[in-house]
C-alpha cells in the first residue's frame, strides 16, 4: 500500500522575470515504512516537492495543479487548520541546517514539548519527561542536563539530532529529510544515517530522503527517484538504478563522481564531465530538458517532450530513446 | 631527489583569545599545532580533514595570509615565514609564484569588476608586459580554463557557480606561479560541475607543472587528484603517506574511520563501519596526551597521558599513534 502518492505536482514561483517551473509535473509514491531517496542538483525542484507536500510553499510561489494523496486523502484540499493537525504529527520534516531551523530563544524541551502538546493530551510536566527521553533515545549524552540548554550550546551533529527527536516525537508515519547531514561532517554524518536507520526499524517511519549525495542514497534508500530540472526523469529500486541507470542523465551524474579507493586500485581515470549548465527554469523549452547535455540527443529529443515511461513495476525513465529494458 | 619546492617546519598558528573575566591565564585557539610537510614540484598534497581540524589555517598560513606564530616556511629554499619583513620586490616575486583558489566562488570575486578587470589587475600589479599583451593574456587565459572571449566584459552576478570556479583559476593561473593552494575548490558545485572543474585542474597542473596543495575534506576528491595527502585532526597531521598508502593501508584510527565514514555510491558495497563517538573537541582546550583520545576505539592509559609524535611506518608513510 501507498501511503503516499504524488500525481503530477506542479509548483510554479511567480516573480517579475517571469515564471519558473520549480516543480514541473512530478509524481510519485512511497510505500508504508520505506526510505525513498531523491536526488538531483540544485535546482532540480528536490526541495520545493518537499515543500509543497507539506503546504510550505509561501508566496510568490504557488502549487499550481496535481495531487498529493497521503494515506488515501487529498493534503491539497485540506484547511491550514487540517494540515496543521498532520504536520509535525503524521508528516514531519527535516532540514539541512540545523542551526537555524531551531529557535535560538527556546530551550530545547520548550521546542519538543510544544510539538508533543499541540498533538497529543499530556502535560508539561509529562511532555518534558517525554522529551528527555526521546534525548536519549538519538543518542544524546546526558539527556536531562541537555533538555534545559539551548541550541547555540550544542554542536552541529547535535542540533541535528535534536531535530530527529523532534520529528520523530509525533511518531509519524513519514519523516521528510532535506538534506540531513549535508551540513555535517563526514564523522557526524555516518553517525545521524545510522542514527535515522535504527529509528526507522524502530518505528516503522517511511523517510523521505533528499539529498544531492549518491553515497548517502546507496546507503540508506530502497527506491530512487532522480530529480533534473523540476522532473522526475527516472525511478527505480537503488539497485537498478546504480547497477543499470536508463536515462542519460543518471548515467551520466553517476560517472561523474569519484568514487572512494577506485583510484588506488586502478589507474586515474578521467572523470565524467556533463557539458554546460542546468537550464533556466524561466525558459524551459518544448523539449528535452536534458537535451542540451544530453550525449546521446538527436533531432528528434529537441522536438518532443518526453513522458514518463513506466517499464516496470514502479521503474520509469523520461526519456524517448529509451526502447524497453533489455534494448 | 630535489629540494622540495615549498618546505614547512614545525608550523604553528595560534589565535589569541580574550582573557576570561579575572582570569589571568592567556588563552589560545590553537589552530595549527605543530604540522610539518613539503610539496614538490608539479606535485599535488592533498589536506583532508572535518571542519575546524586548521586545514584552511594551515593553507592560508602558507601564503602568509595568516602570519604564523611559530615554525618556518621556505619556498625554493627561501625563508618565506614572514613575506612583509622581505623587501618590496622579493615579496611581489614570491607572491606572484604562489597563488589560491578560494572555496566559495561567489564571495571570492569582486562584484563590481568585470571579468576582464579580475584577470588584468594581477598581472598590472606584477608588471607583466604592455596593456596589449595583457589582454592577449587574458584572451589565452579564458581559453585555458574554458570561458568564451565575449565573457571578459561581463560581471561576476552574470556567471553560474562553475564559471565563476573557473574565472577564481584563471586569476590564480595569470601571474604563472608554480604553486596554487586550491581551499575547497570543488565543495560549493554541483557534483556534475565537480568533474568539470577537477579535470580542469588536472590538465592545468599537467600542461603548467603546477604544484598544488588541495584542501578538502571530501576524501574521495581528494584520492582522485592528489599524489600524498596529510590527515589533520584538531591542528596536526596525524597521518601523512602516498594517496594510495592512505586508502588501501591507514594506519591511524581516525583515518580509518574517516575513511569509513565515507557513503559509497554503490549499493551493493555493505562495509563494517567505525562509528567515532562524540564530536570533535575544541582546539582551545584540546584534550591531554593524543588529541584523539576522547574519541579513539582503541584508546589505552598511555594516550591520555603521552602525546604520541609523527613517526615513520614505512616509505613516505608517517603517522601519530602509539599503537600503530
Amino acid at each position: 500500500m501507498n501511503i503516499l502518492e504524488i500525481k503530477n505536482l506542479k509548483t510554479q514561483f511567480h516573480v517579475l522575470d517571469g515564471v519558473a517551473h520549480a516543480v514541473n509535473n512530478v509524481s510519485l509514491s512511497m510505500e508504508k515504512g520505506e526510505v525513498l531517496g531523491v536526488v538531483g542538483e540544485s535546482g532540480s525542484g528536490k526541495s520545493v516537492t518537499a515543500l509543497s507536500l507539506m503546504g510550505l510553499v509561501r508566496p510568490p510561489g504557488r502549487v499550481v495543479s496535481g495531487e498529493i494523496l497521503f494515506d488515501g486523502t487529498d493534503l491539497r484540499t485540506l484547511s491550514e487548520k487540517q494540515m496543521q493537525d498532520v504536520r509535525g504529527n503524521r508528516i514531519s520534516m527535516i532540514f539541512q541546517e540545523p542551526m537555524t531551523s531551531l529557535n535560538p530563544l527556546l530551550k530545547i524541551r520548550d521546542q519538543i514539548s510544544e510539538m508533543v502538546m499541540r498533538h497529543n493530551s499530556i502535560s508539561k510536566k509529562d511532555s518534558y519527561d517525554y522529551c528527555v527521553e526521546m534525548l536519549g533515545k538519538v543518542q544524546i549524552p546526558y539527556p536531562e542536563k541537555r533538555a534545559k540548554e539551548y541550541p547555540h550550546q550544542l554542536s552541529g551533529g547535535m542540533r541535528q539530532r535534536i531535530m530527529i527527536a523532534m520529528a520523530l516525537s509525533c511518531n509519524p508515519e513519514i519523516l521528510i529529510a532535506d538534506e540531513p547531514t549535508t551540513a555535517l561532517d563526514v564523522t557526524i554524518q555516518a553517525q545521524v544515517i545510522d542514527l535515522m536507520l535504527n529509528l526507522k526499524e524502530q518505528y516503522d517511519t517511511g523517510i523521505l530522503m533528499i539529498t544531492h549525495d549518491l553515497g548517502v542514497i546507496a546507503e540508506i534508500a530502497q527506491k530512487v527517484v532522480v530529480m533534473y530540472a523540476g522532473q522526475v526523469v527516472e525511478t527505480g529500486t537503488v539497485y537498478e538504478i546504480f547497477d543499470n541507470p536508463k536515462h542519460p542523465y543518471t548515467k551520466a551524474l553517476l560517472d561523474s563522481v569519484p568514487k572512494l579507493g577506485k583510484r588506488s586500485k586502478a589507474e586515474r581515470k578521467r572523470l565524467r564531465e556533463i557539458k554546460g549548465i542546468v537550464p533556466d527554469l524561466f525558459t524551459l523549452g518544448a523539449h528535452c530538458n536534458f537535451y542540451e547535455r544530453c550525449p546521446d540527443a538527436d533531432e528528434a529529443c529537441k522536438r518532443i517532450i518526453p513522458d514518463l515511461i513506466e517499464y516496470e513495476n514502479g521503474s520509469s525513465v523520461r526519456c524517448i530513446k529509451f526502447q524497453g529494458r533489455n534494448a | 631527489m630535489s629540494e622540495p619546492l615549498l618546505k614547512v617546519e614545525n608550523l604553528k598558528v595560534h589565535f589569541p583569545l580574550d582573557r576570561e573575566f579575572l582570569s589571568l591565564k592567556k588563552r589560545y585557539v590553537y589552530a595549527v599545532d605543530d604540522i610539518s610537510f613539503s610539496v614538490n614540484e608539479g606535485e599535488t598534497l592533498g589536506i583532508v580533514g572535518e571542519s575546524g581540524c586548521g586545514k584552511t589555517t594551515a593553507g592560508l598560513s602558507v601564503l602568509n595570509l595568516v602570519k604564523p606564530t611559530g615554525g618556518q616556511l621556505f619556498f625554493r629554499n627561501q625563508d618565506i615565514t614572514d613575506i612583509s619583513k622581505l623587501p618590496k620586490e622579493e615579496a611581489l616575486k614570491l607572491r606572484k609564484e604562489m597563488q589560491i583558489i578560494f572555496q566559495d566562488p561567489y564571495s571570492s570575486l569582486n562584484p563590481r569588476a568585470s571579468l576582464k578587470t579580475i584577470l588584468d589587475v594581477p598581472m598590472k600589479i606584477h608588471n607583466m608586459g604592455s596593456a596589449k599583451e595583457r589582454s592577449e593574456k587574458i584572451e589565452y587565459l579564458l581559453e585555458k580554463v574554458g570561458l568564451r572571449l565575449e565573457h571578459a566584459s561581463r560581471y561576476p552576478h552574470e556567471f553560474s557557480g562553475g564559471q565563476r570556479q573557473r574565472i577564481g583559476i584563471a586569476r590564480a593561473l595569470s601571474l604563472n606561479p608554480s604553486l596554487i593552494i586550491g581551499d575547497e575548490p570543488v565543495s560549493a558545485l554541483d557534483v556534475s560541475i565537480q568533474a568539470q572543474i577537477i579535470n580542469l585542474l588536472l590538465d592545468l597542473q599537467e600542461e603548467f607543472n603546477l604544484a598544488y596543495i588541495i584542501i578538502a575534506h571530501d576524501l574521495a576528491v581528494v584520492e582522485h587528484v592528489a599524489d600524498r595527502i596529510a590527515v589533520m585532526y584538531l591542528g596536526k597531521i596525524v597521518e601523512q603517506a602516498d594517496y594510495k598508502d592512505i586508502y588501501t593501508s591507514p594506519l591511524h584510527p581516525y583515518t580509518q574511520a574517516l575513511l569509513s565514514a565515507i557513503p559509497i555510491p554503490d549499493p551493493h558495497m555493505k562495509r563494517n563501519r567505525i562509528l567515532l563517538k562524540g564530536d570533535v573537541p575544541s582546539p582551545i582546550d584540546p584534550p591531554k596526551g593524543c588529541s584523539f583520545n576522547t574519541r579513539c576505539p582503541k584508546k589505552k592509559d598511555v594516550c591520555e597521558q603521552v602525546e604520541p609524535v609523527l613517526k615513520k611506518a614505512g616509505d613516505g608513510h608517517y603517522v601519530s599513534c602509539h599503537f600503530a
